[in-house]
This record gives C-alpha cells, structure tokens and sequence, in this order.
C-alpha cells in the first residue's frame, strides 16, 4: 500500500480497535475512546481489554483475536512491554495501520532504543506501519474522527469544513496549540501528532498533505528530521502544487554541536541550514510560534493577495502610521490613491480627514459606522490597491458587529483580500471578531501580526514565481522518472 | 578525479582530518577553481630559488598539518618585495610556528604570488547530517564570523539559487559596484560555487570546504581563491567500502 492510501486509512479509518480500552476516562485508554464517541465517530469501534464485558455502552473484547472483522486502524494505548505481543495479534487479524501511543522509546535511552528497533523489524516483516510511539494521536474534523486522548478533542466549538492539515512532532504542544486555534475558530481539519517517527515520519505526512485534496494550507511544528531528502522532496511537490507550508522549527541554540574547524562550519549550523531548507524550497518559516496559525488564516482565506499594493484604513491616525511603518519594513507598497478615488472619499468624509492612502476615517465612525464601510468600497474599486488592512481600534460594542458585518459582506463582493487588526481587548467587541473569524477574514490582535502574515504571504508569491524559473533543474534531482508529470504540472 | 583521490587517500593513510594548503589548492586546481601560483620551499634558500618563478612580490605561509589557522600562529608574511625579506620573513615564520605550537610538524612554507583586490567573498561547503552538502556564500576576510554576513543553500542548486545568494547578503551592494566601483565579476564567482557543489557531490569523503578570502575582481577578471582548507571524514569512505 501507498504511503498515501496508509496515512489516508489512519485518518479515515472504518473501523478503529482500541487496545488497553478502559471505563476510567481519566486514563488515555478511556479517553480516547471517549473522544470518539463525543464526536459522533461514523465507524465501528471496537474496545480490547482482557477483562472484556462492557466499555462506555460499547462491547469489550478480550483480545484483538476476538474483533469480528479487521480494523482499519488499531490504537495501541498499552505499556511497552505488552507492544510485542499486541503487535503478533495486529498481524494475525492483519491490521495494516497502528498507532502507538506509549513513550518510553528511543527518547528515553539504550534499552528504549532496542525495543522500538525490535517492534519496527516485526511490522516491517509483517507490512503493519506505524504511528509513533509516543503519538498522542490524530484527528480528521470533517469526517468526525478524533482518535487522540489529547485534551485538545475536548474543546468547544470545533469548527468544521476547514482545509488546514497540521503536523505536530511534539504531542503537548501541537495539543495545545491546536485546542487554541480550533477555539479561533481556525479551520484546522487534519491533525497528525508524528511523535518518535519510527515508521510513518514528518516527511511522509507532509507529502500526503501536498497530495491530499481536503488540504489547502499545511502547518508543521517541526523538532528535527531524519531524512532531509525525503522533506525537500515532499516540499518540491508542494511548490509545484502552490501548496503553501509553513514551519515552525524549534531547537536554534545547539550548544557543543560547531565545528572549530572552518568559519563555514560555525556559520552554517543546524537551525541555519533548516531556515536555507525552508527559504529555497518555499516553506514559510514561522519565526515565533504564534507566526504558525497567523500566517495559516492568511493563506487559508477565501480572497487571496495576487499583488502586493496595499491600502490602509484605519479609525486612528496613529494606527494608520503604525501599519504603514511595518508595510515598509517588509517591503509592502502603499501606493497613492487614483484621482477617482480621492474624490469621492472627499465628498463621503468628514471635512477633517484627509483623502488618502493610509486613511483616516478619524473617530466620526462612532456617529456614523456607515462612513467606514463607504470609505472601504472607494478602496476595493481602487485600480492601484490589491489588498487591504485594516486596523481598528477601539471599535467595541455593538458598532463591532455592523462594522464585521459591513466587512464580510464587501469582501465577497471583491477578491481583494482584507487582514482586520483589531486592537480593542476581545471581550469588548467579541461579537464582531467571531463573525471575522466564521467568515474567515484573517483576524490579528495587533497591526504588526497582520502585516507580517501579509508579507509572509507576498514572499510566497515572489517564491513561486521563482520556482517556475527552477523547476526543471530540480525535477532531475528529485523526481528523475516523472520528469513530465512535473514540468506539465 | 584519480588526482584528488589520490590526495585524500594519502590523507587517510597518515591519518590526517585536515588537508594542508598546498593540497587543498592541488584539489582546486584540479577542478578548475582559479588559486594563485604556489610553490613549496623546505628551507630559505630553496625559498630564494622558488621565488625566481613566481617573482616579488610575494607572500608566505606556514605549511604544517597541525596548524589550522595560519594566521592565529602568525603563520602568513604578506607583500614580500626582495630576496632579503623573504630569507627574514621565512626565518620570523619558523619562530612564530614553534612558539605557537612546539610539538607542530613542520613542512616547510608556500611562497604564493601575491594577489591584491579589494573585495573579499567567502565560498564555503559543510555537510550536514540531514540535508547533505550544504553550500555557503558571503562576504570575505577574517572577520566572518563577526560580520556573519553570509546565506546558505542545499542541493540541488538551480542557477537561480546562485543568484539569490549574491543578493541575499548585506555585501551585495559593494558586489554590485558602489560609489564608482565597478561590478564584481559575478560569472566567475557562479562558476566556483558550482565547482564546489560538483566536488562536494563527487567526493563524500569531504565533509567541510572553505575558500576564504576569494578575491573577486571586476566583471570579466576573475576571481582567485587566496586560501583553501579541505577537511575530511574519512569514515565515510568506510561506510561506503563496507
């Protein structure tokens, strides 16, 4: 089987066997089970525990012998030592695809090494490929699959029909950090917690994400690889496929790791070399961990930047300085307005605001939230504008929701795409914000988040220009046989 | 290619990670990575007689195994103009090397034309353990490490990759040509890094290259690698034979 077809089975699985089933839901092995069932898991499920009888109204079967059929998917929620022996009875039932959810592996030391190599000798006999150890599990949104015992499945409100895949190595904090976007209402629909890689790796995920045609925008919290061809290889696909995937890599400060030897050993260490990956082959590097989601609602927005000409309206002169500084920090143009433009906001704004890019609409917006979405549309039919920002300010109560209203409402009426930063304190204008966010109008807290997600989006653009020029020199090197599959691409 | 292994394989019977100078250079010469002319001297007087070819003026370094960095041994006498400077420089360079490192094998000294230019690049390849030979470009000279002006890049390396290494660095303006200077020669430079992507990719056993300072010239004169290292894992070779 493909990797593709097995990471699609341990995504969507008909039927799940759940090894070291319990009734405590405060164990993994009761939680996991209970996550599924919350979630209205469409398959079967079938609980293992030795004791059998009855598991959370579903029945308990004594050993994975026992299932009535083959599960497509066996979640392995026992300690180390019984891995062998449940890993015989997965090949007995020919289970192709188990999670293994134990740590105490190859991160702990020498003996936790030989056991991990020992069970990846006997599923590679016996063609059963794995997840893990020490995976904390998956989730697939829009098909109702929620095999994690991570706290994260607990969360309210999980937003449905979202196109991001996120690729975690790290179990806790991908947990953590997905449990915070999904409450952002961030459209995450697949998550894959890779842990130790024994088998199935980051790379392998990768690529079925870049293949995969539920995913529009990929993120990865990235801790290390072992095989950097296999990535720059699965990169080179998402490049050819416009696929935007944005990293986040941990671990910049190896101590011990340089080379004396050579300048060149020193200047080329490992987080520098992972950042020059990253740059060549077009994957976003998120330099702060909040960079990962911020960036993914930029590319995961309906409208999408195809220039990078921006106009700025503001309910503060202030703010409007504040956005124009960080769009000249990153290189972003803040053209003039057209003569058309300028006249008709003339006529619409208060005598003391000047027409002009970035506007001004001054604090008259309070009396008149009309004005604002007025001074939007002159922006939108702006030859010489192809994206908006737009920073509010203190826009709260119940002038917040028209105000997103008036926002989603012209932003399907243009493909320019609008970036909302909105600094009021949440709870003040919460109403306006989710609507935002349902809409999928990418959302920040501060101006310097929303421009630096729009210049992250301007240097993918710039990258895939440039990958037209150097495709072919690298097709021969990563995909010598289909050569024309990607050229024609 | 037999030439080079030949080097490396010497390298491995003795036992020695660090490739000296003159056999870094050797290599480069091989794949067409332009050095300055250089000849080894074991005493003074061949020093006179080696000097003849290459003519004043000169510049002179330590060649040992167990000097790396030449210039922290005061190991490297610049713009040598006569016959009695180089007998002085020669003898001043045996006296630094045994105050620097007593238990040194010494070799002998390399007396190199002398190469003058004003702008320094640095062209570098260190392998990395998860994405292979990785290739580094910036500006030249001894304070790299301080400066760190310089940006990487992975195999395969499209031309327009070499493209962005030039103007991904801060130096990029004085490459360019800056307050009346012309252009540096750019081609020239493209063409080494390629030769030491190509020499990287040929050759596992070489796990670290630097040619620093690379003098460039102005567009269409070249540019010259002023100092080399090689250094090798032999345990590659190993692996591979195994």
């Amino acid at each position: 089987m493909s990797n593709y077809k097995i990471i699609e089975k341990l995504l969507n699985p008909s039927s799940i066997a759940v090894v070291g089933a319990s009734r405590n839901v405060q164990k993994h092995g009761g939680r996991l089970i209970e996550h599924l069932l919350k979630h209205q898991y469409q398959g079967e499920i079938y609980p293992v525990n030795p004791k059998g009888g009855e598991i959370q109204g579903l029945t308990c079967y004594k050993s994975i012998a026992e299932i009535p059929e083959t599960p497509d998917l066996a979640c392995l929620l026992i300690a180390p030592q019984l891995l062998m022996g449940a890993l015989k009875d997965c090949a007995l039932k020919e289970i192709k695809v188990v999670m293994i959810h134990a740590s105490g592996f190859a991160e702990t030391g020498k003996s936790g090494e030989l056991l991990q190599k020992e069970i990846i000798d006997f599923a590679r006999k016996h063609n059963i490929r794995i997840c893990g150890p020490n995976t904390i599990g998956i989730a697939n949104v829009n098909n109702r699959v929620f095999a994690s015992f991570s706290m994260a499945m607990t969360s309210k409100e999980i937003p449905m029909g979202g196109r991001i895949s996120y690729i975690t190595q790290s179990g806790a904090i991908g947990g953590a950090m997905l449990s915070q976007g999904w409450e952002k209402q961030i459209g995450i629909n697949k998550w894959i917690s890779s842990g130790n890689e024994a088998d199935l790796n980051a790379s392998d995920y990768l690529e079925y994400a870049v293949d995969d045609p539920s995913t529009g925008t990929i993120c990865i919290f990235l801790e290390g690889l072992a095989d950097g061809k296999t990535f720059k290889s699965a990169l080179a696909k998402a490049a050819n496929k416009k696929k935007p995937v944005i990293i986040y890599k941990n671990g910049r400060s190896k101590i011990g790791q340089m080379s004396v030897k050579s300048h060149t050993g020193v200047l080329a260490g490992n987080h520098e070399v992972y950042k020059a990956v990253f740059k060549q082959y077009g994957a976003i590097n998120a330099e702060d961990l909040d960079d990962l989601f911020d960036y993914a609602i930029a590319f995961d927005s309906f409208n999408k930047l195809r220039s990078s000409r921006i106009g700025i309206i503001s309910t503060s002169g202030g703010a409007c300085t504040i956005v124009t500084d960080q769009c000249v920090k990153y290189g972003l143009e803040v053209p003039e307005l057209s003569n058309a433009s300028i006249k008709t906001l003339t006529d619409i704004s208060p005598d003391f605001s000047t027409p002009q890019n970035p506007f001004d609409t001054t604090a008259q917006i309070l009396n008149d939230p009309e004005s604002f979405k007025k001074s939007l549309e002159v922006f939108i039919q702006d030859e010489n504008i192809d994206g908006l920002v737009l920073m509010l300010t203190t826009i709260g109560g119940s002038i917040a929701a028209k105000v997103a209203e008036d926002i989603i409402e012209l932003s399907k009426k243009t493909e320019k795409p609008m970036y909302v930063a909105w600094t009021i304190a949440e709870s003040l204008a919460k109403d306006g914000m989710d609507k935002l966010r349902q809409a999928k109008i990418p959302l920040y807290p501060s101006a310097e988040r929303a421009v630096k997600s729009l210049a992250a989006i301007q240097q993918h653009m710039i990258f895939l220009e440039e990958w037209e020029e150097k495709k072919d020199e690298y097709s021969d090197f990563f995909f010598p046989i289909h050569k024309e599959e990607i050229s024609n691409s | 290619m037999t030439a080079i292994q030949h080097i490396i394989n010497i390298s491995k019977e003795e036992k020695r990670a660090v490739l000296t100078e003159i056999e870094s250079k050797q290599i480069l010469r091989h794949i067409g990575i332009p050095v300055p002319d250089f000849r080894l001297a074991r005493s003074a007087d061949e020093a006179v007689v080696q000097a003849k070819y290459i003519g004043f003026p000169l510049v002179l370094k330590i060649v040992s195994p167990d000097i790396v960095h030449k210039s922290d041994a005061k190991g490297v006498i610049l713009n040598i103009q006569d016959e009695q400077q180089l007998r002085n420089a020669y003898n001043e360079i045996m006296i630094n090397a045994n105050e620097y490192n007593s238990d040194a094998k010494i070799i002998g000294v390399s007396i190199q034309q002398m190469v003058s230019g004003d702008k320094e690049v640095i062209i570098g390849m260190n392998r990395d353990d998860v994405f292979g030979p990785v290739l580094l470009f910036g500006a030249g000279g001894i304070f790299v490490e301080v400066l760190k002006d310089v940006t990487l890049k992975v195999l395969p390396l499209a031309e327009k990759d070499i493209d962005n290494m030039f103007t991904e660095i801060q130096a990029n303006k004085i490459l360019r040509g800056f307050r009346g200077t012309l252009p540096a020669d750019l081609l020239s430079l493209k063409a080494i890094i390629k030769k030491v992507a190509e020499l990287s990719t040929d050759f596992p056993e070489i796990s670290e290259l630097e040619l620093n300072p690379v003098i460039v010239h102005e567009q269409g004169k070249g540019a010259v690698a002023l100092d080399a290292r090689i250094i090798l894992d032999h345990r590659i070779t190993e692996v591979a034979a195994s």
